[in-house]
């Protein structure tokens, strides 16, 4: 009796400092990740080609309907209508619906493609790295490695790592066009909004920083989502069930990291920024 | 049969249907697993609730900056209210909480009723006539939708405190004015049509996570690319079904308009 509330003790009271353990090991995990990026670039050449090749077009299932790029435009693009629809029916009330355009330029390089975009990265791509990387963890492959000489930090963390930046921006730059177009259909060829009102506006008010400000942004996410995922795949345990855990477990984490992280990268760029104008 | 791409991606969407409609009946019968819905709205509630919080904050600090830059730039701060209530309730508040019904809830049953099934639980379920989508899946269902009417309504409570703390503190807005135009473009129709749509997205983001847990394949790749592509549909089916149930009540004139 007395050990079981001591043991309860240690439970309650260990909490903080198996916390702060984890928070170290996760730490230790990105650096050692961040710092074979040489090695990783240099010696698995092979290995870099073939994922960047896999996170643009997914495996399995998710490639038959069009991979991660797919996805990620099917998913901006129905989000670019969803503002579209919303939009004009608020700039209704106030009788501003000309102004279709100007939102569409202002919220979708700064809100609706980091948000959305973001998400659907972390769902599609991160999330098939921790089932990759945890499937070969719980099978053993990871060890396998280890014991032929092969250090799998580099060849499967760092790698992923690379691939992902490399890809994310191309793919990035699709979900941007994909909200564009979203808006614009939705309110000039549904709405019957004019379509050179609708061009007017969206020309006047589009700025280059914006959309220069949002890759900032996409490089940003597309580093923490990949360190985050292929953390939670590397370490999993416990077996199939183990690793459907694991996914989960990634993409709460991932989801947090991604928009904290937007939310600094937004803040830092632009609250100082004068050049967005109106009155001059 | 000759699996064409087009059967390929077909027969999964057909059997979802089939699936969701099974449990639409099961629904109806008794018993109803009373014991099983409790402990399911506990597990999903105790899974959502912590990412929800920590999610929301960012999500609606970063709308609510952008927007109030605009309305600095225009001279008009003060209103900045409106913009946090109107873009609160009709979008932020549902998406933001199909994001956490996608993230952390679908993807916890996914797990869950994946490690039954390639454990063969299911299947021993079955032979003792136990049926599974009666037991299992109608419970997590409901549970997620009712977890999912409550989620709405924290983001919507994170959201408008979250825009007043950035909008007052760092942007220099007047609380008083703040609270007055929070409802100059929302109104109460709004708020029910945004709770409405947050249950439809618990009940399809819980249906994908019990139809994909069902059907995984053996192996740890099994489950871990069926929690995978959980996520992936639910967000998938989110944004269609958000502009359908966004744009249905405004043409009938059921939301808007009349403020």
């Amino acid at each position: 009796m007395a050990g079981g509330f001591r043991r309860g003790l240690v439970h309650v009271f260990g909490a903080p400092l198996r916390l702060l353990d984890d928070l170290g090991h996760q730490a230790s995990f990105y650096g050692q990740a961040l710092a074979w990026t040489p090695k990783a670039v240099k010696d698995y050449k092979t290995e870099q080609v073939r994922l960047i090749a896999e996170v643009g077009m997914s495996s399995g299932a998710l490639a038959v309907i069009g991979g991660s790029s797919i996805i990620t435009l099917f998913i901006t693009l129905f989000a670019g209508v969803t503002g579209g629809v919303q939009t004009f029916d608020a700039l209704k009330n106030l009788q501003l619906e000309a102004l279709g355009g100007f939102a569409s330029a202002i919220i979708t390089p700064r809100l609706l493609t980091p948000i959305v975009a973001g998400a659907a990265l972390a769902a599609t791509v991160g999330s098939g790295f921790t089932a990759q990387l945890g499937a070969m963890r719980v099978a053993e492959e990871i060890d396998a490695l280890e014991v032929m000489g092969v250090r799998s930090l580099p060849y499967l963390v760092t790698t992923r790592l690379v691939a992902g930046m490399i890809t994310i921006v191309p793919i990035f730059a699709m979900a941007m066009v994909g909200g564009w177009i979203g808006w614009k259909v939705t309110q000039v060829n549904f709405f019957g909004l004019s379509e050179g009102t609708f061009n007017h506006y969206m020309n006047t008010f589009m700025q280059w920083q914006d959309v220069m400000f949002a890759f900032a942004q996409a490089v940003g996410i597309a580093i923490v989502i990949i360190l985050i995922h292929t953390y939670y795949g590397y370490t999993a345990s416990g077996g199939p069930a183990g690793v459907g855990q694991a996914v989960g477990r990634a993409v709460r984490t991932s989801l947090i990291a991604v928009m904290t992280i937007e939310l600094c990268i937004a803040m830092a760029l632009y609250a100082n920024s004068d050049a967005f104008r109106i009155s001059g | 049969m000759v699996m064409t791409p087009l059967t390929r991606i077909a027969t999964p969407i057909g059997d979802f249907f089939a699936f969701a409609l099974d449990t639409f009946v099961a629904v109806f019968r008794r018993p109803f697993q009373w014991r099983e819905f409790i402990q399911q709205t506990w597990f999903v509630a105790s899974v959502s609730l912590g990412p929800a919080i920590l999610l929301g904050i960012p999500f609606v600090a970063m709308v609510t900056f952008q927007f109030n830059l605009i309305l600095t730039e225009l001279g008009a701060i003060d209103l900045s209210g409106s913009g946090s209530g109107f873009a609160t309730i009709t979008q932020i508040g549902p998406v933001a909480t199909t994001f956490i019904i996608a993230g952390a809830s679908s993807t916890a049953i996914c797990a869950d009723i994946g490690a039954r099934r390639i454990r063969e639980e299911l299947d021993a379920m079955m032979v003792l006539g136990i049926d599974p989508v009666q037991r299992l899946v109608v419970p997590r269902v409901l549970a997620t939708a009712l977890c999912a009417f409550l989620l709405n309504g924290v983001m919507i409570l994170i959201g408008l405190t979250g825009g007043f703390v950035f909008a007052v503190f760092l942007q220099g807005a007047s609380p008083g004015q703040y609270v007055d135009s929070m409802k100059l473009l929302v109104g109460f129709p709004d708020l029910v049509h945004g709770e409405l749509r947050a249950v439809a997205f618990g009940v399809v983001g819980a249906l994908v996570g019990c139809y994909r847990g069902m059907t995984c394949a053996g192996g740890p790749r099994g489950v871990g690319n069926a929690v995978n592509e959980t996520v992936v549909y639910t967000f998938l089916a989110l944004f269609p079904l958000n502009i359908l149930l966004t744009q249905v009540p405004y043409s009938l004139g059921i939301v808007g308009g009349n403020h």
